[in-house]
Formats: C-alpha cells, sequence, structure tokens
C-alpha cells in the first residue's frame, strides 16, 4: 500500500485529459434512460423515521407507496382510469421535485407536488378530488407518511445501512427488554416470596405497614403477628442463593447494552463507529461486561426454573469466560457497524478490515466505493498493481467465514433482506457498495451505479456462509442482468449521424461505463478521420474475435449527444485492458455462481466422450464370444431361481413371549397390565411393578398356586397365567388346577 | 462458540428421573381393578419420559372418582369444583404458558354439569392436554345415571332404567369448531393409552382424549365383550397417528389405516356403536389458538400492575 503523501505527490503530476470527447455525451445504451424523471423505478425512497421500524419494514419506494394505494382506492379492472392517471402525475412531479433536490418527509413533498399539478391544471376539480382521496389512503404514521424522501445520491448507502442497523437493534431491543425484565420480575418474586417468610415480614409493624391506611384499628396486629409464627414456613433461601440472585439482579439492572424502556437513554453504548481499529477496541472494552451479563442471564433462567446447583453450576460459572458465550447469546446484542469509504484503504486501513473479517465478531462494515475504475491519471503508472476497492468484495469471500454483499447504489432497495440477513448473520460482515456519485458523470448516481453494475465493473453478489456448505447454496449472483452472458445485451434504437434509424443488439462493456464520466475521457479518441467502417468493431466483438485475425479492426463503443445524435468514439488500449480484466474477474464469478463452471463442463464433456464411446455401434461379435456372454448369462439365472431355495430355508421365528416360557412356569405378559393392583394387592411379594409399574411375577414361590389362581381371576384383562403349582403337597390343588385352565 | 456445548454444560435437562418421583405420598384410594390406576401409570410414565419438572407442571380436575388424580401426583395440583376444571385450567394456562397444563375429568364432570365449558374450551383451543375418564357412570356418588350411560341402565337415579341413548363424546367434540385433537384410547391398552397420550401430550392446541375406564365397582361387565376379545376393537394406524408394536399388532389385528387429517372420516369413525376404535381421530396444528392469540407481549411488573389498578381505579373517582 502506497502512503498518502506519494498519492498526493503524483497526483498533483499527471495531465488533465481532454474531456470533451464526453462532454454532454452517454453511452448509446443509456441514452432511453437519460432522463429518470419519466421513468417510474425503484427511487426515491422512503427512509421510514418511525423507529419502531422492524426489520421487515424499513424503506419503502415511492411507487410501492402509490402502488398500494392505488390498490386500495383504484384496483386494476375497475373504474378510476382518471383517478389513476391523476395519481400517478403526481408521483412523477414528486418525483421530479425530489430530483430537483427537495427534501421533506413524503407528506410535506406530497402537498407540493399537489399544489403545483393544482395550479397548472385546467381542470383542476377533478385532480383535487383525486389527490384528497388518494391523500386519506396515504399511511400518515411515521413509517410512511412522515418518512423522509430521499433520492439515490452518494449518501444514500450509509442512510440505508444506518436505517438498517437500527431497525435490528430496535427488534433485539425489544426482545432483550421482554427477556430481561422477566428475569427481573422473577428473580425480584423469589426474594420477595422468602422476605415474606422471613420473621422481619411477620412483626407486627411491617404486617401493619401491608394493610396499608384505613383498616388499621380492625385489627390485632401483635396477635396477628403471633399467630402467624406458628407453623411458619422455615425453608428460606441459603445465603449463598440469596447472595447470588442479588448479584445477577443487579448485573441484570446495571447493563448498558441495551435500555431496559424504550425511552432514549444516553448512557447505553454506542454501535455506529466511522473506524475499525474504534469498533474493535470497542467490542473488546465490552467484553468483560458482556460476559458478565450473559453469565447473569444464564444463571437468571437456572434460577427460575429452579434448577441451579451449587454442586455442578459454581464451578461452570467460576470458570465462565469469552470462550463459554455462544453465537445464540451474542445474537441477543447489536451487531457493531463501521462506516468507511475508498479513501479509507490507504494506510492500515486494508489490514484493518481483512483483521474484522476473518474474526468472529459481529462489526460489520459498510464499505462505500465512489470510484470503480482508476482514471487514467493513475499515479501508480500503467502497470499498476494498486489495489481496487472494487476488488475487496472479491477477496473478502476468500476469507470464507464473513458475510458479503455487493452491490450498486441502485439495487440497494431490492436487496434490503439481504441487507438485514448481513447484519443478522452471526460473524462479521462486508456490504461493498459503489455509490455511481461522481461530480463529473454525466448521468446521475442511480443510472452510474445500475451502470457499473451491467458493465460487471461492480456486480452484484451476496456470499452468506450461514446459508448452506457448498457453493450452491452460499453464492448468489442471479441480481445480476442477464447473468448467464458475459455481459447483458440490449436492443437499441437511435439516430446515426445521417439522422437514419438504426436498431441493433448492443453490449455494455466496462468501457461503455466508463463513457459514462467525463473523468475517464482519456480513455478514448476520435476514430481516424477516413477510417473503414468495415475495420470498426464493437468493444465487445473486438473481445470476441481477439483470438482470431483483427490485426486491422478497431475497437469502438457507441455513445449519442444531447441531440440523441449517435458517435463511435475509439476504445484506447488501457480500457480495452481494463475492460478484459473485468471480463475475466466476472467469469470467475459467474463460474463460482454455477453458471458456466469449467470443472463441470469438462466433466460433462468428458463423459459425453465416453458415453458415445460405448454407444457406439459393436462392429458384428465373433461366435465364441457370444457364447460366452450366452453362458454368462444362463449361469446368473441359475443363480437367481436357484435363491428361493436358500431363503425358503426356515428363518429364526420371532419369539413368541409364550412360546419361549414353558407352560409350567407362571407368567404375566407384561406389557398389557393396567396397573390395576389387583395381584398386588393379593400378594405383593409374588407380584410387583416394574419401572412402568407394569407387574410381573417377581416370586413364584413368594405365595401359594391359590394365589396365583385367585389373581388370575381377578385380573380384568386375564393376563395372568398361572402355570403349574409348585408345591404338589398344596390343598385343594385338584379343584385350584380346574380353575387355572381358563388362564393356561 | 458451539452452542451444544455450551448448553450441555449448563445442563437444563439432564436430572434423571424415574416414575416415583411423580408418585405423591398420597396413596391411591381408587377400588382395585379400577381404571383409573392404568391411566395414572400412563401419565407418570409420560412425566418421566418427557422429564417434567414437577414445579412446572399442572394437574387440574373436578369432582369425582376420576378428578381425584391430581392427589396422586407429585406435582401441582388444582382439585376443583365440578364441571369447572376446564375453566380453571384456561386460567392457568393463559397466566402461566410455562406450565405443563393437564386436565382429568370424568364423564359426569365433563359432558354433564360442566359440558358449557366442554364445549367453549374446545373452541378456545389452548394449549393443553384433556383426558375424559369415561366409565359411564357417577363413580363418586355411587352409581348414578351420566350421560354417557348406556341406554336401558339401572341406576340409583334411573332404578328403572335410562330412558335416552347416550351421548357421543367424540362426535361432539368433533363438531364443535376450531377442534384440533380429538383420540381415543382405552385403559386395558396400556400401550396405546401411554402412545395416545403422549401424542395428545406433543399436540399444540387442545387436546381431547376420551379414554374408556371400566369401573369394576358399578360396572362390572361394561366393558367385557371389548376386554375380551380383541376382534371387537379396532386399532387406528397411521404414520401420522399411533404406531403399533409388532406384538400389540399380533394381539389386535383388527385395524385402519386412519389419516388424522381426515375430518370425515374421523366423524364416521366416532359414530361406529359395535366396535370399539382407539387412535388419533382428529389432528390439525393449525387451529389458532386463543391463548396464543391473547398472549401479553409485554412484562407485568410490580409498577405497571399498580398503575393499571390506578388507571381502571382513577375513572370511579368523584
Ligand atoms: C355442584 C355439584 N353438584 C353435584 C355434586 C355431586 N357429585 C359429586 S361427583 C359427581 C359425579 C361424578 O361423576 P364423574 O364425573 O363421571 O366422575 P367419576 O366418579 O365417575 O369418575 C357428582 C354429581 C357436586 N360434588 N357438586
Ligand atoms: S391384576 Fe392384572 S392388570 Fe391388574 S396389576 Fe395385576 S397383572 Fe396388572
Ligand atoms: S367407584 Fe368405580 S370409578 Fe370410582 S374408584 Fe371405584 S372402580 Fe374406580
Ligand atoms: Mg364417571
Amino acid at each position: 500500500m502506497k502512503s498518502a503523501t506519494v498519492r498526493k505527490l503524483k497526483t498533483k503530476n499527471r495531465q488533465t485529459p481532454d474531456q470533451s470527447l464526453l462532454t454532454n455525451t452517454v453511452p448509446a445504451a443509456l441514452a432511453a434512460r437519460r432522463d429518470l424523471g419519466n421513468l417510474r423505478y425503484d427511487y426515491p425512497l422512503i427512509l421510514t423515521s418511525d423507529a419502531r421500524a422492524t426489520d421487515q419494514d424499513f424503506i419503502f419506494t415511492l411507487s410501492g407507496v402509490i402502488d398500494q394505494i392505488l390498490q386500495e382506492i383504484a384496483p386494476p379492472g375497475g373504474t378510476g382510469e382518471q383517478l389513476r392517471s391523476h395519481i400517478l402525475r403526481l408521483e412523477q412531479e414528486i418525483r421530479t421535485l425530489v430530483q430537483h433536490g427537495i427534501s421533506g418527509s413524503l407528506i410535506e413533498l406530497w402537498e407540493l407536488a399537489a399544489a403545483n399539478l393544482i395550479g397548472a391544471a385546467d381542470n383542476s376539480d377533478s385532480l383535487e378530488h383525486s389527490i384528497d382521496e388518494a391523500r386519506n389512503a396515504l399511511p400518515v404514521d411515521g413509517k410512511i407518511g412522515g418518512g423522509e424522501i430521499v433520492d439515490c445520491d452518494g449518501d444514500m448507502p450509509a442512510r440505508i445501512m444506518a436505517l438498517a442497523c437500527s431497525a435490528v437493534r430496535e427488534t433485539r431491543a425489544e426482545n432483550f427488554r421482554l427477556r430481561v425484565n422477566r428475569l427481573i420480575v422473577r428473580l425480584t418474586d423469589i426474594l420477595h416470596a422468602d422476605y415474606t417468610k422471613s420473621d422481619k415480614a411477620r412483626t407486627s409493624d411491617s404486617l401493619k405497614r401491608s394493610v396499608g391506611t384505613g383498616y388499621e384499628q380492625v385489627f390485632d396486629f401483635d396477635e396477628m403477628s403471633r399467630i402467624l409464627s406458628f407453623g411458619a414456613a422455615r425453608d428460606l433461601l441459603s445465603k449463598s442463593r440469596r447472595q447470588r440472585i442479588e448479584n445477577t439482579l443487579k448485573a441484570l439492572e446495571s447493563q448498558k447494552f441495551f435500555a431496559l424502556t424504550p425511552t432514549p437513554d444516553s448512557s447505553i453504548y454506542e454501535y455506529e463507529f466511522d473506524s475499525c481499529a474504534v469498533a474493535v477496541k470497542e467490542f473488546q472494552h465490552r467484553m468483560l461486561e458482556l460476559v458478565a451479563l450473559i453469565k447473569a442471564i444464564h444463571i437468571a433462567d437456572l434460577e427460575i426454573a429452579n434448577i441451579y446447583k451449587e454442586s455442578k453450576h459454581d464451578s461452570y460459572f467460576d470458570r465462565f469466560d469469552e470462550t463459554s458465550i455462544s453465537t445464540q447469546d451474542l445474537a441477543m446484542f447489536p451487531p457493531y457497524l463501521v462506516y468507511l469509504d475508498d479513501e479509507h484503504l490507504q494506510d492500515t486501513g486494508l489490514s484493518e478490515i481483512l483483521a474484522i473479517l476473518s474474526s468472529s465478531t459481529p462489526i460489520k462494515i459498510l464499505f462505500q466505493t465512489n470510484t470503480i475504475l482508476s482514471s487514467l491519471n493513475d499515479p501508480e503508472g500503467p502497470f499498476s498493481t494498486g489495489f481496487h476497492s472494487a476488488q475487496l468484495a472479491t477477496m473478502a469471500i476468500g476469507i470464507n467465514s464473513a458475510y458479503v454483499l455487493q452491490s450498486g447504489n441502485a439495487g440497494l432497495f431490492r436487496l434490503r433482506g439481504q441487507i438485514i440477513g448481513g447484519l443478522n448473520f452471526e460473524g462479521p460482515a462486508l456490504f461493498s457498495i459503489f455509490s455511481g456519485s461522481s461530480a463529473t458523470a454525466n448521468v446521475p448516481p442511480y443510472l452510474m451505479s445500475a451502470a457499473a453494475a451491467e458493465a460487471r465493473a461492480f456486480p452484484t453478489f451476496i456470499f452468506n456462509p450461514a446459508a448452506g456448505p457448498d457453493w450452491a447454496s452460499r453464492f448468489r449472483i442471479e441480481d445480476n442482468p442477464q447473468a448467464d452472458m458475459p455481459w447483458p445485451v440490449h436492443h437499441q434504437e437511435y439516430q446515426d449521424q445521417d439522422i437514419l434509424r438504426i436498431s441493433e443488439d448492443v453490449a455494455f462493456t466496462v468501457a461503455d461505463f466508463a463513457a459514462c464520466d467525463e473523468r475517464y475521457a482519456g480513455y478514448f479518441d476520435k476514430l481516424p478521420e477516413n477510417q473503414d467502417q468495415d475495420d470498426q468493431v464493437s468493444l465487445a466483438g473486438f473481445l470476441e474475435e481477439e483470438n482470431e485475425e483483427t490485426d486491422s479492426s478497431i475497437p469502438f463503443v457507441s455513445i449519442v449527444d444531447e441531440n440523441n445524435i449517435l458517435h463511435r468514439i475509439l476504445v484506447t488500449d488501457r480500457l480495452v485492458q481494463a475492460t478484459r480484466r473485468y471480463a475475466s474477474a466476472w467469469r470467475s464469478i459467474q463460474e463460482l455462481g454455477g453458471i458456466g463452471n469449467s470443472h463441470a463442463e469438462n466433466l460433462i464433456s468428458r463423459e459425453r466422450e465416453n458415453w458415445q464411446r460405448e454407444n457406439r455401434p459393436q462392429p458384428a461379435a465373433k461366435p465364441d464370444t457370444l457364447e460366452i456372454s450366452e453362458i454368462s448369462v444362463e449361469e446368473t439365472t441359475n443363480t437367481v431361481e436357484e435363491a428361493p431355495d436358500v431363503a425358503a430355508e426356515p428363518e429364526p421365528a420371532e419369539p413368541d413371549p409364550a412360546d419361549e416360557t414353558s407352560s409350567d412356569d407362571a407368567y404375566i405378559e407384561t406389557l398389557r397390565c393396567t396397573t390395576c393392583n389387583e395381584c398386588t394387592q393379593i400378594n405383593n411379594r409374588m407380584f410387583a411393578y416394574n419401572d412402568n409399574m407394569q407387574a410381573f411375577i417377581a416370586d413364584p414361590d413368594a405365595g401359594t398356586f391359590k394365589e396365583m389362581v385367585e389373581a388370575a381371576e381377578s385380573c380384568q384383562v386375564c393376563i395372568i397365567h398361572p402355570g403349574v403349582p409348585r408345591n404338589q403337597d398344596e390343598a385343594d390343588l385338584p379343584e385350584l388346577l380346574v380353575r387355572a385352565e381358563d388362564f393356561a | 462458540m458451539t452452542n451444544n456445548v455450551a448448553e450441555r454444560l449448563l445442563g437444563y435437562d439432564d436430572e434423571v428421573f424415574g416414575v416415583e418421583h411423580y408418585q405423591s405420598d398420597v396413596l391411591p384410594r381408587w377400588c382395585s381393578g379400577c381404571g383409573d390406576n392404568a391411566i395414572l401409570t400412563a401419565i407418570q410414565r409420560l412425566c418421566r419420559d418427557e422429564k417434567l419438572l414437577p414445579e412446572k407442571t399442572m394437574f387440574v380436575s373436578g369432582i369425582g372418582c376420576s378428578s381425584r388424580l391430581p392427589h396422586y401426583m407429585n406435582a401441582y395440583g388444582f382439585h376443583g369444583i365440578h364441571g369447572r376444571s376446564l375453566p380453571v385450567a384456561e386460567g392457568i394456562k393463559m397466566a402461566r404458558p410455562d406450565l405443563n397444563v393437564f386436565v382429568t375429568t370424568g364423564d359426569g364432570d365433563c359432558c354433564s354439569i360442566g359440558a358449557g365449558h366442554w364445549i367453549h374450551a374446545i373452541r378456545y383451543n389452548i394449549d393443553m392436554t384433556v383426558l375424559m375418564h369415561d366409565n359411564g357412570i357417577y363413580g363418586l356418588t355411587k352409581k348414578q345415571v351420566s350421560p354417557t350411560s348406556p341406554q336401558g341402565l339401572k341406576t340409583n337415579t334411573t332404578p328403572r332404567g335410562s330412558y335416552l341413548p347416550p351421548l357421543n363424546p367424540l362426535s361432539t367434540t368433533l363438531g364443535v369448531a376450531n377442534v384440533s385433537f380429538v383420540a381415543q384410547a382405552v385403559d386395558w391398552i396400556p400401550e396405546t393409552l401411554y402412545d395416545i397420550i403422549s401424542a395428545a401430550f406433543h399436540h399444540n392446541g387442545f387436546s381431547f382424549v376420551r379414554i374408556l375406564q371400566r369401573c369394576p365397582e358399578f360396572m362390572p361387565d361394561m366393558f367385557d365383550p371389548w376386554v375380551q376379545d380383541p376382534q371387537q376393537m379396532l386399532l387406528l394406524e397411521h404414520v401420522n397417528g399411533l404406531h403399533l408394536s409388532p406384538e400389540l399388532g399380533k394381539v389386535y389385528t383388527n385395524q385402519e389405516a386412519h389419516d388424522p387429517a381426515d375430518i370425515n372420516r374421523a366423524r364416521e369413525i366416532a359414530s361406529l356403536t359395535e366396535i370399539i376404535p382407539v387412535g388419533v381421530l382428529y389432528r390439525n396444528e393449525e387451529i389458532p389458538r386463543y391463548d396464543d392469540i391473547r398472549r401479553p407481549r409485554g412484562v407485568y411488573t410490580n409498577e405497571k400492575i399498580r398503575a393499571g389498578i390506578e388507571e381502571e381505579l382513577d375513572k370511579y373517582t368523584i
């Protein structure tokens, strides 16, 4: 990493490129989207100002809110076409106001836009009526109506992250408050119950106090105290338990991680930082307190469930330290968020970021990139190996245990669920966001960032280590336009220099992205005056044909000027190289994302070859080969036929309890015993219950055959089988044997 | 930072319990041979196997021989008022959702004096396990006719024989809106008795188990045809219901594969008269639970409770 000083010195020396080439132009592919005011798209956003925002609903789009209102007051298919068109006009007007830098809450801009439209309209009555109706359907709470409406600009990534982070924190705060307040109440209850059992609580004074004012005269508290001390419970809390509960309560009540009531409290810890070092320091600094708090929560749980065992838990909690904290424990607390941008990569920046991402702390980094393509004026010269911030996310994936999300500003709304996912992820996370904000760009940040994603200069991807064990489940690139292509290809229509209508399919490459911003003008040049049109190739085509004979061809990209006239400009070698590099990086990302995976493709082609080889029509086989195969077939058949004989051999039969016991021995079908006590009441040494409280014969000699037969007769479910008499001299045996026959 | 190890070290559930942990010091005073004994044993086995903490377990009952069961359990108990076990249990579960709530009730307690509460308890679908000991008689009051007594039964209150055909508790339960679990067990097949009570315990919602229970004292022959001839029983078997052991399958060969999701077939099975079905007739975990819907979302601290009371009382201040 070069130091800032070196960088600054070199910057001074660079030459300013000729920017006129790109003045007021845009890449041909973006011509139609040049004027965003006429389009309905994801921006502006409404950032909710409601502190109770949950991770489900912290941002909204203007068009989404309007759609919802229309759905309510003028559902599609019904009448109300006029109402719909009025409200869509209002939406357009609000969007235009926002683009002109007017800020405020949605309601404020709504009112302003309404006044503008009504003032300018001929038939203002019906328009006013429509707007009023829609206004009544607009939720006015802080979540939507009172939320601030903002356009896509350089501040947006930080604002969205701050909001997402506070939504996650609020959700956790609510759960924490519920849990810890409940623990506090329960622990206090235990102490209180103990107090009411104590002698102190039974003194006449304290009894008097507990009755309150008004009725003191009715009672004789001395007598009451005397009576209550008879038969008073003596099972008071042990000293150690009381101490433990008191300490636990203290730890729960004095913690500073969350406020225990929803009211703001300045003594509560901060979780957002603008330096990695400070965030890490704070995290470590709070560790002792965190350990103590988590320990207190566990002790409280055990105490309340009444299962704290000193013999076992004391030593466990004595040794309780950072290593005892589980990820579930940690997930109760807020994530830490660090705001960084590409300036931060100098000095120790990169190593600090990587250290956090390789740790298991819940520190999340917003890394905002404002420059993807180092401009031609790179101080380190054309062969620089300097680190580009666009590579940070790809590098972070290599760490393999951090959550990584890369996206342009334009894609943030659609990825809001993934942003929350990253904040909720148990370990560190990197949110690498390209803002698209550039003072020299000819398109607004929204388009600039969308162009970077399209050009594969800043592809969108998410790496979520919690999503599964393999790349297929962890890595997602489907949010890129035409993700299976090297570049997205768009169908374009425009006029050429002779005002002729042209329509063609055009790929959007890194060079097209560069053509959005005048600071990259130096990467382009005018095409040579009398250059043969046939030798001019689009950059995408040029790169595709690279291996072929391309000696005479010249790569170009198409731009349109402010009059929508098409021009071709030459792409210089530096930019061809850069484009190639980004294309190759995208190719790797595609492979990881499961598109055109080279290993899989090699395997498939090998398998296909094998299959074709094996299924190739065989030359006529020689007679002896045929014989051999016939014999082997016969042999197999024989074996198969013989098999049933083998199987027919008597299998060991399922042991039947009745078969197993000789009918001479008395027995009980214990599994069917209903615990009715009949037999055990006849003789509880002869009949006893097992662990499941079902009867068995514990000792056949512990009683007479007569008792055995009587038990069999009393048994409601007839499961006692008396067997033969143990003592042949017992009286009345012949009669008993006849009675026993029914239960043989 | 491996969660499981930490959880294991904390040992939230490594107590070893035996059936005896759940037996109280009071010896059962039921007649010997009474089917209530089998039900008690099944419950104690379940508590042991599920490692239910006695102090987290609650048995609520009304009045009757069957309703004496809470006395015999080493757990919390509420031996309540005749017919009112269900509203008491509902209050307990609403206030203390952390408790395992069981209700034992009799055919008189549940289907006669307590019938109004019974119907609404089914509809509330509050999470609890209800065991209705059906011996077809008021046992405790020494042989008085009950709603489930067979028609023509001579009892102290119907000396010339009862006049009406019995009420069918299964069909009744299956006819109430929001019903979520209905099963039938018999005290004389302990294996299925245990399995059915266990299924009821694991059900998320109000689980109603009718247990046919022998009362040798007053109804000595009532269930004889079925106790003595396994062919007269129909065992309902299903992956989502009862699983029979091979031994039992050999004794009770009359079986039907019945999916507890099928309420229409459940209703047909419930109305069988000659044959006694045993198993889970109906189960639906998706039914809304009143205790879930109305669960207080906050914590009631003493201050909060006091503030609430003050607020209410302030309404009446002159
Ligand atoms: C309000 C009230 N009414 C009547 C009684 C009298 N009584 C006691 S138990 C009982 C019937 C019990 O029958 P059941 O619920 O079937 O229980 P079993 O004894 O059969 O198990 C009756 C009517 C009572 N205790 N309280
Ligand atoms: S008499 Fe029969 S059912 Fe009763 S306890 Fe003895 S073996 Fe079990
Ligand atoms: S009277 Fe009947 S129900 Fe009551 S204990 Fe005796 S046998 Fe059991
Ligand atoms: Mg009864």
